[in-house]
């Protein structure tokens, strides 16, 4: 069974397309994408489960490989695809936290209007890592209108696993660059998470 | 903060890093220099630093996500279902097409997230309302089938919508027209929701699907039960009250579409729905959501407190602005209070809109201006097969005697290709998207842009680009060129000054196009060559019937061409092969029109494989004018014929392993679907690919076959009433343009509704109330079915029925669509579908026979017959009879076409029989022009009415029987109308009328 429904060369044609500012990637191909991340999970699950060691850029090189057409792709299609994979990540954490913390935070007590809660910022947490994910991901949205190229490092360093080197390297710009630029967007996203709390 | 400022907080912040921390504050202090915004940013950014801040990265947990998060996947059988492939995620589950292996049928399997699914009152409500909005049975609600339980993961079973979503459609652009349609789909959804209490709640481009014909569904009702925490104690018989459950995480998709009162997590009405389609319908027109934020806090506030973005685009026409405007009022009162009113606004505007739109046909008729058009250059139109027929005899009529050549072939019916296919060929056989068992459910159809308006395309054999004009600009297009690649699209020929560009084709290498300019008079016709890479294009042959097709080795171009049109010339046409350059002519074969047979000219003849022979389509006579596929040998220019006969061909492709894809409607009985994609191998039968309700034109495919372009021609009819004669109180009882072929429906003795739909995705028996309401469908088969009537009685349907798609008998089923029994014998040949008509006893059914042969006659004539309601055999009532009958109200004569030879030309001849004596009591004559309408007793029994389509707008007019036109038309349309029938009082008229639209698609193979 093919993982995808598009052919290499249509996804890769998407890649393209998507790399080249096209504003959303199709849901097609992030559909691709994910079903081929699946297969590769649940083998990973089965088989490496005991030694509980994840090779996560192996594991979206292995996505990669199976979904795009290699000879047909210049080199920068790769960068377009672990970006677009990163986003994905990112995706599926925060809707799957999403929902989870939909179904948690039940009962009349909660039923916080949303105007309030968003200006209190007041979270009463009952799933620390649920809601830390939902915030994470709205100060990403934030952070994206200074320095889009930050969330980018962010998305590929928290939700892909990539270490600085394939970073820089997807990215096309230099490891001290990816490094400084780590550091910066952790330091402004603690800030924007915990500013609520001080004030 | 600009830039520039947050590159200074960034070094800055660095470089302070690199100091002791007890320096810092120096080191800032110095480096600042008093700029306060850049000092406490840096400071934020330092005192927030935390090196185990985000250091771990969480991929692990996607990886438990995706990897466990249910039992499912591609393949899985669960009870009757078997899972076919994951069409969508999300984060309430995933959904997956699968086959219903019990009803044999493609279903969508939606399985939800074990989180959403845990709490059992939230299911329990979800359920309830979800069937609730299922059981409404409304054509644009998505019908649920089932909801069940597997191993602990719950899963909703629905019906498969194949198409896509309004967002993946919004990608493509809409036009306003398309918008409105879209919108009208929905608020009547929206309307029969409402009225039975359902709200939807988050009507949002996701949750609105778009069927490829056109039809809309949407989806999702009463989900948003599932994942609102609502744990408040039910009241029946409160308004729904809503807490919003959220937090700043929720994906900005989800707000965007909220209303103020429900960002507030105030109560909740089905005004809300109102809002939140209303902030769909300014997507649609403008591209952009109303409200803007960057975050979801900006967002929400902007909804709550500001104004929508403005309407000020110049495409947008003026009228759709205050309803866009009125339904984003922020105050519920101020809005649209009802679906109801919401939809009478948009109907107003469609319908200004539809008399508007002058370049797109309106079917079911066509104009005699088109006759004439068709006349000229030949080309069959889609629904019209009287049209294409009529034309087809006048030319053989003008004409005179026999090519041998071409009697030759006839009946050898020896099909088969020049030479093995080539080992190449054979292994992309595997690559093809249409194979020997390939079925509608393998395809996977996808739009190309330009919504509703494209002529034509084609796609180049190396699969990479997509050449195409399209219908914006009032037909005057250039040719465009898409690399699928890159996504690069330019206009490579800019629009003609005169006439059109059409038959577009690449050549073999796929590095020049070739494409057709026809211009009026249309004699001096040309074939163009143009560079992909860019480039003048060149002239390459003058006076061309056809375009040009290259052979497989580059080398050859082959079209037809019409010689000395003037009647009783000795002209005909040509088929001539030239080089590619368009030196050396030479005539493969000479057809003169006079004769039975003559090579078609309505498709560009398409290369073999082995670039040998040229499949062509010679159009005979005999027993009516049909079209034979036919082979064509280059090297003598000898021919052999197929035996199927075809009404119509709209194109024709060859996959690699040698079997040819066409599009076309087969002659063996009055079908009235439209033309359908075809599988030809060598010496089986033709085999269905498609059955649909979309027609097929324009055929190209990549050499591999893994990718087949062609054009959708769809047709959106709805049915209207107008109150006595006044047109001006015209208003829709349908909305989804669903009405099958334009006709087949008709008014119950009881005043509801009869019709012929294709909202189950086949043609089916619906009835309903004579406002729209009140919907059931009635059969369930899957024949292609058209009503004729219900019984004075109030006891029977009668309706055609065709089981194979083109053999139509006639039956009757009860009034609830049980006891189903054939009325006409199987064998002779089949019942016509035309309007079948009640005697005035209530006795007989009068219906048209038409014969798969006749003794004595070559071309079978078809006979006027009666047979008995209840069940009997055939009484003849007339020979030479045409399609077109009606039964007096008054005193049962029946009024019919005849086609007795000598058919006078420009006239129509009608009888009026007396149904007691068999005898003849009136022949009338009426202008041609009306010939392809329809023909109605009035109410009162004392005249005969028929459309006048010599306007452009439709007139009713009335013919006395003492053969006198009334000069006073009886009604005057303001568009064009399609099968009209009055009630038996007279005091309402109904008629089905609509549009075409034309899309190109993508057909590949889905995987399975």
């Amino acid at each position: 069974m093919n993982a995808s429904s598009l052919s290499k060369k249509e996804i890769t044609a998407m890649l393209r397309a998507w790399g080249a500012g096209e504003h959303e990637a199709t849901e097609e191909l992030i559909r691709a994408v994910y079903r081929e991340l699946r297969l590769q999970a649940r083998y990973q699950l089965r088989n490496e489960r005991a030694n509980h060691t994840l090779h996560t850029t192996a594991l979206i090189n292995e996505v990669y490989i199976k979904l795009v057409d290699q000879r047909a792709v210049k080199w920068e299609n790769r960068g377009h695809f672990f970006a677009l994979a990163a986003k994905l990540m990112r995706r599926i954490l925060v809707d799957h936290a999403k929902t989870r913390h939909r179904r948690k935070r039940g009962g009349p007590e909660e039923n916080v209007a949303l105007e309030d809660v968003l200006k209190t910022n007041a979270l009463a947490a009952p799933d620390e890592k649920a809601l830390d994910l939902l915030a994470l991901d709205e100060a990403l949205e934030r952070l994206a209108t200074i320095d889009p190229q930050q969330v980018q490092i962010v998305e590929l360093r928290y939700f892909s696993g990539l270490d600085v080197p394939e970073t820089a390297e997807i990215l096309n710009i230099s490891t001290a660059t990816v490094k400084r630029d780590w550091a910066v967007a952790r330091a402004w996203l603690k800030h924007e998470l915990t500013r609520g709390e001080k004030a | 903060m600009n830039e520039e400022k947050w590159k200074q907080v960034k070094d800055l912040f660095h470089q302070a890093q690199a100091f002791p921390v007890e320096d810092r504050v120096e080191f800032l202090d110095k480096a600042c220099a008093g700029d306060t915004v850049v000092r406490e940013k840096v400071d934020d950014l330092l005192g927030s630093y935390e090196s185990g801040f985000l250091a771990d990265p969480i991929l692990h947990e996607v990886v438990e996500i995706v990897g466990a998060e249910n039992n499912f996947q591609e393949g899985q059988v669960i009870g009757r279902y078997r899972l076919k492939e994951l069409i969508g995620i999300g984060g309430m589950g995933e959904v997956y097409r699968a086959d219903d292996t019990e009803l044999n049928r493609p279903v969508a399997f939606k399985v939800l997230h074990e989180e959403v699914a845990g709490d059992k009152e939230r299911v329990r409500r979800f359920i309830q309302e979800a069937r609730a909005a299922s059981a409404l049975n409304h054509p644009n609600i998505l019908t649920i089938h089932e909801i069940g339980s597997f191993q602990g993961a719950r899963f909703i079973v629905s019906e498969y919508v194949n198409g896509e979503t309004l967002r993946e459609r919004m990608r493509g652009g809409l036009t306003s027209a398309e918008s409105l349609d879209i919108m009208c789909q929905v608020a009547t959804a929206l309307q029969a929701a409402h009225s039975a209490g359902i709200v939807h709640r988050d009507i949002k481009p996701e949750n609105i699907m778009l069927r490829q014909d056109g039809l809309v569904k949407i989806l999702d009702f009463g989900l948003a039960k599932l994942t609102e925490a609502d744990d408040l104690p039910i009241d029946p018989a409160s308004p729904t009250v809503s807490r919003l459950q959220t937090s700043p995480g929720l994906i900005m998709g989800t707000v965007a579409y909220m209303s103020p009162e429900q960002a507030r997590g105030q109560a909740v009405d089905s005004r809300t729905d109102l809002w939140s389609l209303g902030v769909v319908f300014h997507e649609m027109l403008t591209g952009e959501s109303p409200f803007k934020g960057e975050s979801v806090t900006d967002l929400v506030t902007s909804i709550i407190k500001h104004d929508p973005a403005s309407l000020n685009l110049r495409s947008i026409s003026e009228e759709l602005k205050p309803i866009c405007t009125k339904a984003l009022a922020k105050d519920k009162q101020s809005r649209y209070q009802s679906a109801t009113d919401l939809l009478q606004d948009l109907q107003g505007e469609r319908k200004k809109m539809e008399y508007a739109i002058h370049t797109d046909r309106f079917i079911s008729v066509s104009s005699t201006d088109e006759l004439k058009t068709q006349l000229i250059r030949r080309r069959p139109t889609l629904s019209a097969e009287y049209i294409v027929t009529s034309v087809k005899r006048h030319k053989l009529a003008t004409l005179a005697s026999l090519a041998a050549v071409l009697f030759l072939g006839v009946g050898l019916s020896v099909y088969k290709y020049n030479g093995a296919p080539q080992p190449a060929d054979l292994n992309g056989a595997f690559a093809a998207v249409i194979g020997p068992s390939t079925t509608e459910a393998d395809l996977k159809i996808s739009r190309f842009s330009s919504p509703g308006r494209m002529a034509q395309i084609a796609i180049s054999p190396d699969g990479i680009y997509i050449a195409y004009i399209t219908k914006d600009g009032g037909g005057k297009n250039g040719l465009r060129l898409r690399n699928r690649e890159t996504l690069s699209d330019v206009e490579v020929v800019q629009a003609p000054t005169a006439g059109e560009f059409e038959d577009i084709g690449f050549s073999p290498d796929s590095g020049q196009i070739y494409y057709r300019h026809s211009f009026p008079p249309y004699t001096g016709n040309t074939i163009n060559r143009v560079p992909l890479s860019g480039g003048p294009s060149t002239k390459i042959i003058v006076d061309a019937e056809t375009g040009g097709s290259i052979s497989p080795d580059g080398k050859m171009i082959a079209f037809s061409r019409e010689v000395d049109r003037s009647p009783g010339s000795g002209g005909g046409d040509d088929v001539i092969v030239a080089n590619a350059d368009g030196s050396n002519e030479r005539v493969l074969v000479h057809s003169p029109f006079a004769g039975p047979a003559w090579v078609a000219t309505d498709q560009v003849p398409t290369w073999s494989l082995d670039g040998r022979s040229l499949v062509c389509w010679t159009v005979v006579h005999s027993p009516d004018p049909n079209h034979r596929l036919t082979i064509l040998s280059i090297a003598d220019g000898s021919m052999q014929l197929r035996d199927e006969k075809w009404w119509d061909v709209t194109g024709s492709v060859f996959m690699p392993n040698g079997s040819l894809v066409i599009a076309g409607k087969p002659m063996e009985a009055e079908k009235l679907g439209p033309s359908q994609l075809w599988l030809i191998d060598q010496n089986s039968p033709p085999k269905s690919i498609t059955s649909d309700l979309i027609g097929y034109s324009n055929l190209s495919a990549t050499r591999k076959g893994d990718v087949l372009v062609t054009i959708q021609n769809r047709s959106l009819i709805d049915l209207w009433s107008i109150v006595g004669k006044d047109a001006s109180t015209a208003t829709p009882i349908t909305t989804s343009g669903e009405l099958v072929g334009g006709g087949g429906w008709n008014w119950t003795p009881d005043g509801r509704i009869l019709f012929t739909s294709s909202v189950s995705g086949n043609s089916d028996i619906w009835i309903m109330d004579a406002d729209g309401g009140n919907r059931r469908q009635l059969t369930h088969d899957h024949g292609i079915k058209r009503v004729a009537f219900m019984t004075p009685d109030g006891r029977y349907i009668v309706f055609t029925n065709s089981a194979n798609g083109w053999d139509p008998h006639l039956f009757r089923m009860d009034a609830d669509g049980t006891n189903v029994k054939q009325l006409t014998p199987s064998g002779i040949g089949t019942a016509s579908e035309r309007i079948p008509r009640m005697s005035g006893d209530g006795k007989w059914v009068y219906y048209t026979q038409l014969f798969k042969e006749y003794p004595g006659k070559e071309t079978p004539p078809n006979e006027l017959r009666k047979i008995p309601i209840a069940g009997g055999d055939p009484v003849v009532l007339a020979t030479n009879a045409g399609y077109v009958m009606d039964v007096s109200p008054k005193d049962g004569l029946i009024a019919f076409d005849d086609q007795t030879p000598p058919v006078k030309q420009g006239i129509r001849r009608v009888k009026v029989m007396s149904p007691s004596t068999g005898s003849i009591v009136k022949t009338l004559e009426f202008p041609q022009a009306t010939a392809v309408g329809q023909m109605k007793w009035s109410p009162g029994g004392r005249y005969l009415t028929f459309v006048d389509q010599t306007k452009p707008f439709h007139v009713i007019r009335a013919m006395s029987l003492n053969g006198k036109i009334l000069s006073k038309p009886l009604v005057i349309f303001q568009g064009q109308i399609g099968l009209f029938e009055w009630t038996k009082d007279g005091k309402q008229l109904g008629y089905a009328r609509g549009t075409q639209t034309t899309d190109a698609v993508l057909i590949t193979k889905k995987d399975n």
